[in-house]
């Protein structure tokens, strides 16, 4: 058959949908104010568990920077791994390690980003959900408050806002 | 019986007789071994006749024992016996009648060589064309089968025997033979050669002659497209087009066309003109075919990739009210996509490419729980 070799290659949904929440994340460093000591050196985005996210994060790290603030990804297996960084993204595979995480960051300015059903109200800042199809995210600010962060009112106006 | 009229003339050739008379009673072995001794017998081993009666008994040792035995020894050795009897019969007495019975040994190996082409087996096919060709001489050295040319140089061109492959080719082309199958057989000799100049000189001598024929052009089309001539792909495919509009399978090669000019343009106006005359040309075949596997996939991916692309293409500094806005563009493509990435599932549920475009279109739309769905699917089939 003469259109036999024709066959179109599937593109990588899996990537898109994480191109849109690195933009997300690049947006939220706009819109949310770190305490001045964490404006200096590198704007470290760690990432609990394993995430497609890691690939458009290292890509964006290349690109982009906060201000001055080079983009360093942290890739952290348990909880146990963590170290300094102004976010951290739990993977919806660690969900039941984000309270943990949470205590390990106290006394930190840490923007606490989880992607499951139900997560901005146990103790994460930013919470992603799916809304009609579309990516969306949850915003606790009295737990970004917990943690010294100030958020922009005009993120909140783009937010669903659970407290 | 036709023997008999010349039998009785030389009756006093007794071996000669009775090879005859066995012959009419079904003995083909003593008939044998009388026209043998006739042969060697330095009395009528100089008679056209008893050539002619030996070629004669063996045709008949072939067509009763031997017809179905490649290489048979009677068939060989009557041709030898009549190609004596010709050379032999300056007054033409037996000449006639053994140019009839080569005629017909000449078409057995004809029918052979045929029948050995249909079944694949092209060595065979070739030596029994190529019999037929030279008994063909012994009956008119004058005459030969252009047929017969052609089909030794496509039996040689499957055997990847280039050289005698031209050789036949070309000499079926000289001849005249008249067949455009012979142009695209030695378009693709050529090819193979990687002589591509040659191979298209030969495509358009083929379309000269046959202006309108599917096969010459359809071979162009798949030149054009093996040497990545893009353009002139495309205007050989209008062309097969518009002498077969319903021709699904040239219309999904002119939308791969579109899609690789897409892929290549520089500028987004100029892909998005392609990727419209690709999505159209899609929408065509599936106005011919609705239930066209290929292209509801395709036109699926098509949708798919732009809205995948439109996301990779954008700025991670993109701010998030424009994210917003693209996001809700980006749901309509996808959405847009996937009746036909479903229709494509529903024809074929087993298709590993389908099952992983439907997965990461469900994705792509925050359905996760679809998007397993079919994930699963594909995974239990890439167990197997």
């Amino acid at each position: 058959m003469l259109a036999n070799d024709l066959v179109a290659q599937v593109p990588d949904g899996n990537a898109a949908n994480s191109k849109i929440k690195a933009i997300f994340l690049y947006n939220f460093t706009k819109y949310i104010e770190w305490p001045a000591s964490y404006k200096q050196g590198e704007f470290v985005i760690g990432i609990l568990g394993s995430s497609p996210l890691v690939t458009e994060l290292e890509k964006m790290a290349l690109k982009s920077k906060v201000g001055t603030q080079s983009f360093v990804i942290k890739k952290f297996k348990d909880v146990s791994d963590i170290t300094s960084c102004h976010m951290l993204y739990i993977s919806n595979s660690k969900t039941g390690s984000m309270e943990a995480a949470i205590n390990k960051l106290k006394k930190t300015s840490t923007l606490v980003i989880s992607e499951c059903g139900g997560c901005a109200k146990k103790g994460s800042a930013i919470n992603f959900v799916s809304v009609d199809n579309k990516q969306r995210f949850e915003l606790n600010k009295t737990n970004a408050g917990k943690f010294g962060l100030q958020v922009s009112s005009n993120l909140a106006t783009l937010a669903i806002m659970v407290d | 019986m036709l023997l008999g009229f010349f039998v009785q003339g030389y009756a006093q050739q007794p071996k000669i007789t009775e090879a005859y008379t066995f012959l009419q009673k079904n003995d083909l072995d003593n008939a044998v071994k009388a026209i043998e001794t006739a042969t060697s017998s330095p009395e009528t081993a100089n008679e056209p006749k008893a050539w002619y009666y030996k070629g004669f008994i063996y045709k008949e040792v072939y067509k009763r024992k031997e017809s179905t035995i490649d290489d048979s020894p009677a068939r060989q050795k009557s041709l030898d016996a009549l190609s004596k009897c010709i050379s032999f019969d300056p007054k033409n007495q037996f000449a006639e009648e053994s140019r009839k019975v080569v005629k017909y040994l000449s078409s057995t190996f004809k029918n052979d060589g045929a029948k050995a082409l249909n079944n694949r087996v092209y060595d065979k096919s070739i030596k029994n064309y190529e019999n037929y060709l030279q008994t063909l001489k012994l009956f008119n050295p004058n005459y030969t089968d252009t047929s017969a040319i052609f089909f030794i140089g496509y039996a040689a061109y499957e055997t990847k025997d280039y050289n005698k492959a031209l050789v036949n080719l070309k000499k079926a082309m000289e001849l005249n033979y008249n067949d455009p199958h012979l142009y695209y057989i030695l378009s693709r000799v050529y090819l193979d050669k990687k002589e591509n100049d040659n191979a298209i000189k030969v495509l358009e001598l083929g379309q000269k002659k046959y202006p309108n024929d599917k096969d010459i052009l359809t071979a162009e089309v798949i030149y054009y497209k093996e040497t990545g001539k893009i353009d002139e792909l495309e205007a050989k495919l209008k062309k097969s087009i518009a002498l077969e509009p319903k021709n699904t399978e040239l219309q999904m090669m002119l939308a791969l066309v579109y899609e690789k000019k897409m892929e290549a343009a520089k500028d987004n106006t100029k892909k998005g003109e392609f990727q419209t005359k690709a999505t159209d040309t899609y929408h065509k075949v599936l106005g011919i075919n609705p239930n066209h596997l290929q292209a509801n996939y395709n036109l699926a991916i098509l949708y798919y990739n732009e809205a995948v692309t439109k996301i990779q293409q954008s700025d991670f500094e993109t701010d998030i009210l424009v994210l917003s806005n693209l996001q809700d563009e980006c749901i309509l493509i996808f959405k847009k996509s996937l009746p036909f990435m479903e229709k494509a599932y529903s024809l074929d549920p087993k298709n590993k490419n389908t099952l992983t475009g439907l997965s990461g279109i469900y994705f792509s739309l925050n359905d996760e729980e679809k998007s397993n769905k079919y994930k699963a699917e594909l995974d239990a089939l890439n167990l197997k």
